[in-house]
C-alpha cells in the first residue's frame, strides 16, 4: 500500500531501529535491504524493513534529513 | 569424418556469475513477507502486463518471464505481482560489481544479473580450485549483499562454456565444465538448450543430420558450414571445444528508449507526447556521453503481432531534443499509424545512430547553434541538480505518466550510465 507520510525513525549505527507513524512506535525487526538513488543532486537512502508486524519501505532524504514511509503492508 | 579440434584441456578460468530470478529475487529480499512465495516483477500489474521476471516458487508453478500477468494468474491464482523498482536493482548489481571487484578487475557484467570473470591473473596468485572461489563468492553474497539472493555459477575454460555450465542447475547451482566431463554434459543436453540455438538454428544442424549436442561437438568443420554457411560454423565448433570466440566486447553504436504503452493508442496526438518523452530522454543520456548523433530511427508494434520501422539519416549532427523530435515526428506520420490508417500501438522505439564525439560543430544558416548548445547544456545542469525532466519540452511532459524508469532486457549499455557518485 503506497502511503507517502512523514515519520520519525530512530537510528542505531546507522540502521533503523524503530519507526514512529501515528503516534504509535514499531520496533525494527528485520532489514530486508538498504539502496540508494539519486533525484538531481538529492541523495535518498531507502530501507525495506519488517517492524512489528508490517513490511515499510522508509525513505530518507539526505538534503532535508527527513524521513517518509513510502509503502506498508500487514506481513 | 570427426571434429579435429579436440577439446581445450586447459584447466578453467572462467567464472560466469548469474543472479537466479534477478528481480524477483531482489523484491523477496527487500520484503521477507514474499518470500518462499510465487511473486512476478511486471511492467503493468493490469492483466495484460509482461512480466519481467518470476520468482524461483513461480517458476515451479510453470509461470515464465515474457508471460502475460493474466497467464500468470490462470496458473496460479493468488501470484503477487509487483511493478518494477529499477534503482533497488541497479543497488544489487553495483554491489555484486564491488564485491566481484575483490577477485579480478577482468569481468564484464552481460547484464544486469550475470557477470563473467576472467579469473586467469586471480589463480596465478592463489591456490584455491575455483569451486572454492566461487563456494566463497556465493557465500559473501548472502553474508554482505542479501541472505535471500543465491547465485548459479558456471566454471569452465571459455566464456560461453561457463555460461551453459551456469544455466545446468538453477537456483543456486554450481558446476563445471572441462575435458574431463563434457562428454557426458553434452549428451545429456539437448540442442536448443544451448545459448544460441534455438529452433531455426536446431532446424540448419537438423538439416545436416545434427541432432543431438554430442553430434554437434563431434561434427567436422564441413558439415557445420554446411548447416551454417558462414564463419560462425568455426565459431560454433571452437565454442564447443571450450577455445575462446567470445571475448570481445562492442562498441555502441546508438542510443534509444523505448516504451510498452500500458493501453493501446492509434492516434498521432496519443503517440505525440510519448515520442517526445522518448526523444528528451535519449538526448540527454547522447549529451551526457558527449556524443551527436547523425540519423534517427523510429519502431512501432502493432496489437496483433506487427510491427514497423523506418530510420533516416539527417545529415547533421543532432544533440537537442526538439530537433530529435522533429525528425522523430515526421517519422510517426510516415507510419502507418493514425486516424484512418489503424493499427493500434503497444510499443514505441526511438533510437538516435551515426554517433559522433565533435567538439567543434558545423555552423548553420538557419539555426544558431552555439544558442543551442548553450540552452541544452543549461537544461542539462539543472535537470543534473534537481532531477530528470525538471526542465524540458511542454510536448513531453504528455507523456510523463507512460514513460518511466525502466531497465533495458538484456541490455548492459545503460550500466555505463548509471551511479551513485556524483
Amino acid at each position: 500500500m503506497v502511503v507517502d507520510e512523514k515519520v520519525t525513525v530512530g537510528m542505531v549505527n546507522n540502521i533503523p531501529k524503530y519507526v514512529q507513524w501515528h503516534g504509535r512506535v514499531h520496533n525494527v525487526t528485520q532489514i530486508g535491504l538498504h539502496h540508494l538513488y539519486r533525484e538531481g543532486r538529492t541523495l535518498y537512502h531507502v530501507f525495506s524493513v519488517v517492524a512489528d508486524t508490517l513490511f515499510m519501505k522508509l525513505k530518507f532524504d539526505t538534503d532535508s534529513l527527513s524521513w517518509r514511509l513510502e509503502e506498508t503492508e500487514s506481513s | 569424418m570427426q571434429n579435429s579440434l579436440k577439446f581445450n584441456p586447459e584447466s578453467s578460468k572462467i567464472m560466469h556469475i548469474d543472479l537466479n530470478s534477478c528481480f524477483a529475487t531482489i523484491e523477496q529480499q527487500a520484503n521477507p513477507s514474499l518470500r518462499g512465495k510465487p511473486i512476478a516483477v511486471a511492467a503493468f500489474v493490469s492483466p495484460g502486463g509482461c512480466i519481467l521476471a518470476a520468482s524461483v516458487e513461480a517458476k515451479r508453478l510453470g509461470i515464465k518471464t515474457g508471460m502475460r500477468v493474466r497467464d500468470g494468474r490462470e496458473i496460479y491464482k493468488g501470484l503477487i505481482v509487483l511493478p518494477p523498482d529499477p534503482w533497488k536493482y541497479r543497488n544489487v548489481h553495483l554491489k555484486l560489481r564491488n564485491l566481484i571487484a575483490d577477485y579480478t578487475n577482468d569481468f564484464v557484467p552481460k547484464s544486469i544479473d550475470e557477470f563473467v570473470l576472467n579469473m586467469t591473473d586471480y589463480l596465478s596468485l592463489k591456490e584455491p580450485p575455483l569451486k572454492v572461489v566461487a563456494q566463497e563468492i556465493k557465500g559473501r553474497i548472502k553474508a554482505e549483499i542479501g541472505d535471500w539472493l543465491t547465485v548459479s555459477i558456471g566454471i569452465a575454460p571459455n566464456r560461453y562454456l561457463a555460461k551453459i555450465a551456469a544455466g545446468l542447475r538453477k537456483p543456486d547451482g554450481l558446476d563445471e565444465i572441462n575435458w574431463e566431463n563434457f562428454q557426458g554434459i553434452y549428451s545429456k543436453l539437448k540442442l536448443t538448450d544451448l545459448t544460441g540455438i534455438k529452433e531455426r538454428n536446431a532446424a540448419r544442424l537438423n538439416s545436416v543430420g545434427i541432432y543431438s549436442v554430442s553430434d554437434f561437438y563431434e561434427a567436422p568443420l564441413w558439415k557445420l558450414k554446411a548447416a551454417f554457411h558462414s564463419i560462425n560454423s568455426l565459431y560454433w565448433q571452437m565454442r564447443l571445444g571450450g577455445w575462446e570466440v567470445d571475448d570481445v566486447e562492442f562498441g555502441r553504436r546508438s542510443y534509444g528508449n523505448s516504451v510498452a504503452l500500458g493501453r493501446n493508442l492509434s492516434t498521432v496526438a496519443e503517440i505525440s507526447p510519448i515520442l517526445a518523452r522518448l526523444t528528451e530522454k535519449t538526448c540527454s543520456r547522447l549529451r551526457a556521453a558527449g556524443y551527436t548523433a547523425g540519423g534517427i530511427h523510429l519502431g512501432l508494434a502493432y496489437k496483433g503481432g506487427g510491427w514497423w520501422h523506418e530510420g533516416r539519416l539527417i545529415g547533421r549532427a543532432l544533440f537537442d531534443a526538439r530537433d530529435v523530435y522533429k525528425a522523430a515526428f515526421r517519422l510517426l506520420l510516415s507510419s502507418p499509424t493514425g486516424e484512418g490508417k489503424g493499427g493500434n500501438v503497444l510499443n514505441v522505439a526511438v533510437s538516435c545512430f551515426g554517433l559522433s564525439r565533435q567538439h567543434s560543430m558545423q555552423l548553420e544558416i538557419f539555426s544558431d547553434i552555439p544558442k543551442k548548445r548553450n540552452l541544452t547544456e543549461a537544461q542539462d545542469n539543472i535537470n543534473g541538480r534537481w532531477g530528470d525532466f525538471t526542465v524540458a519540452s511542454a510536448q513531453s511532459f504528455g507523456g510523463a505518466k507512460v514513460v518511466m524508469d525502466r531497465i533495458a532486457f538484456g541490455g548492459i549499455k545503460e550500466l555505463e550510465e548509471f551511479t551513485l557518485m556524483h
